[in-house]
C-alpha cells in the first residue's frame, strides 16, 4: 500500500494519476462540504454539465456511505470535526485512491504541501473557476 | 643624670642651690618625658637612660649604664655611630636625624634622633645627650593613610560612576578615572576649571547661580537627592546621567562631591524594549486582523462559490433559443462573483505577513525579553520562574512570531492569576527528541472544561476585551513551525500550555540521539 501511495504521488506530479484512474470508469461525482448552499450549487453545476452527483455534508457522512468508489471526490478543506485533508489521509491509509479535488478559501503553502504529501490530485481556491472544475471532473471519467 | 651639665657653675652657695634645683628639675623632666633621653660619654658608653628609653628599647637603666651604646645600633649602622661621635664630639648639634635602632628583642625601630654635645664649664665637650623619638607610630599612621588613599583610589577607579569634586567656587578639584572615560577629558584638562564645562550651555549658565544660592541660604535643591540631568562630553555630544551631589564641609570650607552615572545604556535598553513592544503589538494587531480577514474570506467565499456555481449551471442550461441577453447577464453575474473574490483575495494579501526565514535564537533571552513585556503592570505581584534545560537553550524560529506566542500565553497567565493568592508564572524548556518543548504555566484557577474545548477557535473569548483570536493565532504560528499547541491543567491547579519548536542543527549535538 505504501508503494501504491508513493506511485500515486509521483504520477499526480506528472499528471498521469488522473488518467490511470479513468480505467475504473466510475460515474458518480461525490461532493463533501458542510455548507448546504455550496453543496447544492455544486450538484447543480455538475448535473448541468452532465454528471451524476452525490452530496455529503460531512466527512463522517461520506465515510459511512456504501457502494462503489466514486468517479472523483470534491472536498471542502474547512469543515468542523474532520477536515478535507484529514478525510483524504484516512482514505489513502485504506488504500483508496479515488482522485480528489480539494477546495479551500485559503490555499496556504502549507495546505498545498500537505495535500501533495498525502496524494491529493488538485487544490482549487474558492470560488472555483468553472473550466478548472469541469475539466478536473471530466478528466477523471472521460478520456480513458 | 645628665653628665655634668652645669657642674662647677658659679662658685656661690646660692648658685649651688640653683644648680641643685635645676638638676632636680632636669631629672624630673627626663624621667617623665615620653621621648627616650639618653646620654653617653665620648667613648660611647651610656651615662644616663630614662624610663621612656627603658620602654622603647626594652633595656633597663641597670642593663645599659656603663655599657657601649652600640648594643642598640644595628650592625649595618655602626659607621653612623662613629660619624655621630665625631661630629657631635666636635660641638655640632644634629636634629631630627632619622635612623634605625635595635630593641632588646631584636626588633628594628624607626627613630628620629636629636643629638647635642654636653660641655663642661670650660666649653669642652665631655659627652653627648640624645632625644630619641619613636617613629613607628607615626609611620604606621602614615602607611595606613597611604593604604586608605590607595583603597579609595582603587574604589573610585573601579566603580562605574564617575566622581567629580568641586570647591565652593565650582572649580574642579578631582576628576576620577571613570569620569575621564565618561566625559572624554583627561583629569589635567578639567582640574582647576569651572565644572560648567561638563554641562550643556543652558545648564552651565545656571550652575553658578545654584552654587551661590546654596552657599548663601543653605537651601538644598539637588544636594542629597538623585536626579537625571544632561551632561556634555569633550566632543560636544550630550548624554543622560544620574547625578548625586553631597556637600563636604571641612573647617568651614565647602566642597561638593558629584557621583555621575551614565544612563545611556539604560536608556538604550528602555528604548529597545519599547521598540520590541510596539513591534509585537503591531504584529499582534496585524495577525488579529489577518485572522479576522481570513475568517471573513472563508465566510464570504462560501456564498460566492454557490453564486458562481449556480451561474455556471444556468449558462449551461441555456440553449441556442434562449435570449442572448440572458446568457450575457449570467456571464456578467459570474464576472461580478469573480470580482468579489478578487477583492477578498487582495484584502487577504494586504494583511498577509511577510514570511521570514527562521533563525537560530537563544530561548532564554527571548523568554526574558518577552516576560518583561508580559509582566508590565503586573509589577512584583507575579513571580517568574524560568527553567531552561541545558539541552534546550536554542531553537530555530521566527523570533517575532514566537515572541508573540509567548507574550500571548504569558499575558493570559498573568490575567488568569489576577485573583489568585500565589501568583507564579513558570516558563520551562526541555528537549523532546529533535524538538524543543516550551511550557508556560500559571497558578490561576485553571481552564474550565467548556472553554478548553473551544480554546483555539477564532472569535471565542472569555475576556471582555479582545477579539478572541489570540490563541488561534498562536496555534497557527506554532503549526507553521511544525509543532502543536496544547492546553491542559498545570500541576498546581492552574493552566498549562505546551508547544514544540524545531531544535537547531547545532542544538542537536549536546542532546545526543
Amino acid at each position: 500500500m505504501e508503494e501504491n501511495r508513493s506511485q500515486v504521488r509521483d504520477e499526480a506530479y506528472w499528471g498521469g494519476g488522473v488518467r490511470q484512474m479513468n480505467a475504473m470508469r466510475p460515474r458518480e461525482v461525490a461532493v463533501v462540504d458542510d455548507d448546504t448552499a455550496v453543496l447544492d450549487s455544486f450538484r447543480f453545476v455538475l448535473e448541468m454539465a452532465g454528471f451524476t452527483v452525490a452530496t455529503y455534508s460531512s466527512a463522517q457522512d461520506y465515510l459511512a456511505r456504501d457502494g462503489d468508489t466514486p468517479r472523483c471526490l470534491i472536498l471542502d478543506q474547512h469543515m468542523p470535526v474532520m477536515t478535507g485533508l484529514e478525510l483524504t489521509a484516512r482514505l489513502r491509509a485504506r488504500g483508496n485512491l479515488v482522485p480528489i479535488l480539494l477546495i479551500t478559501s485559503a490555499p496556504s503553502p502549507s495546505i498545498v504541501a500537505q495535500a501533495a504529501e498525502i496524494g491529493i490530485e488538485r487544490v482549487l481556491e474558492k470560488p472555483p473557476n468553472e473550466q478548472e472544475l469541469i475539466g478536473f471532473v471530466s478528466a477523471c471519467g472521460g478520456a480513458g | 643624670m645628665i653628665g655634668g651639665a652645669g657642674r662647677g657653675g658659679p662658685g656661690s652657695a646660692g648658685g649651688d642651690v640653683v644648680v641643685e634645683n635645676s638638676q632636680a628639675l632636669l631629672a624630673a623632666i627626663t624621667a617623665s618625658s615620653t621621648d627616650a633621653i639618653i646620654s653617653k660619654d665620648l667613648a660611647g658608653r651610656v651615662t644616663s637612660w630614662n624610663a621612656a628609653a627603658e620602654r622603647l628599647f626594652g633595656f633597663s637603666a641597670a642593663d645599659m649604664l656603663g655599657q657601649p651604646l652600640t648594643r642598640i645600633i644595628p650592625p649595618d649602622r655602626m659607621e653612623e655611630e662613629a660619624q655621630i661621635l665625631t661630629r657631635v664630639g666636635g660641638g655640632e648639634r644634629l636634629t631630627h636625624f632619622q635612623t634605625v635602632r635595635l630593641a632588646a628583642d631584636g626588633r628594628r625601630l624607626d627613630v628620629s634622633l636629636t643629638l647635642s654635645p654636653v660641655q663642661d664649664a670650660s666649653g669642652k665637650v665631655i659627652g653627648i645627650s640624645k632625644v630619641v623619638r619613636d617613629l613607628s607610630d607615626l609611620q604606621r599612621l602614615n602607611l595606613e593613610l597611604q593604604q586608605r588613599e590607595a583603597l579609595l583610589q582603587s574604589i573610585l577607579d573601579t566603580v562605574p560612576d564617575g566622581l567629580v569634586l568641586i570647591d565652593q567656587h565650582g572649580r574642579v578639584q578631582s576628576f576620577s578615572a571613570a569620569a575621564q572615560r565618561m566625559f572624554g577629558y583627561a583629569a589635567a584638562e578639567v582640574v582647576g576649571r569651572d565644572v560648567s564645562l561638563l554641562m550643556p550651555a543652558d545648564q552651565a549658565a545656571a550652575h553658578g547661580g545654584y552654587l551661590a544660592h546654596y552657599l548663601a541660604t543653605g537651601e538644598k535643591r539637588i544636594i542629597g537627592t538623585a536626579r537625571t540631568v544632561v551632561a556634555r562630553r569633550k566632543d560636544g555630544r550630550t548624554f543622560p546621567v544620574e547625578l548625586h551631589v553631597s556637600d563636604v564641609a571641612v573647617g568651614g570650607n565647602h566642597s561638593f562631591v558629584g557621583f555621575v552615572r551614565d544612563l545611556t545604556e539604560r536608556q538604550n535598553r528602555d528604548r529597545r524594549l519599547a521598540e520590541l513592544q510596539s513591534e509585537l503589538i503591531h504584529v499582534s494587531r496585524l495577525s488579529e486582523l489577518g485572522q479576522m480577514v481570513s475568517a471573513l474570506a472563508h465566510e464570504v467565499n462560501q456564498p460566492l462559490t454557490a453564486i458562481t456555481n449556480y451561474a455556471s449551471g444556468i449558462r449551461r442550461m441555456l440553449g441556442p433559443d434562449s435570449p442572448p441577453a440572458m446568457a450575457t447577464a449570467f456571464e456578467k453575474l459570474a464576472a461580478q462573483a469573480a470580482r468579489a473574490r478578487d477583492i477578498v483575495q487582495s484584502l487577504r494579501g494586504l494583511v498577509k505577513k511577510e514570511a521570514r526565514a527562521p533563525q537560530e535564537e537563544n530561548l532564554e533571552t527571548m523568554i526574558l525579553e518577552t516576560s518583561s513585556l508580559a509582566l508590565i503592570g503586573a509589577g512584583r505581584a507575579v513571580g517568574l520562574k524560568l527553567r531552561v534545560a541545558a539541552d534546550a537553550t536554542r531553537a530555530l524560529v521566527d523570533k517575532v512570531q514566537i515572541q508573540q506566542v509567548l507574550l500571548n500565553l504569558m499575558r493570559n497567565a498573568v490575567e488568569a492569576m489576577a485573583g489568585a493568592e500565589i501568583r507564579t508564572l513558570t516558563v520551562a524548556t526541555r528537549r523532546v527528541r529533535d524538538r524543543i518543548e516550551i511550557m508556560v504555566s500559571d497558578t490561576g484557577p485553571g481552564l474550565p472544561r467548556s472553554v478548553q474545548e473551544r480554546l483555539f477557535q477564532p472569535f471565542v473569548t472569555t475576556k471582555a476585551e479582545g477579539l478572541g483570536v489570540g490563541l488561534s493565532i498562536c496555534r497557527t504560528i506554532v503549526q507553521a513551525h511544525g509543532g502543536e499547541l496544547s492546553a491542559g491543567p498545570a500541576e498546581g491547579g492552574g493552566a498549562e500550555f505546551r508547544f514544540t519548536l524545531p531544535a537547531t542543527a547545532a542544538g542537536r549535538e549536546p542532546g545526543g540521539r
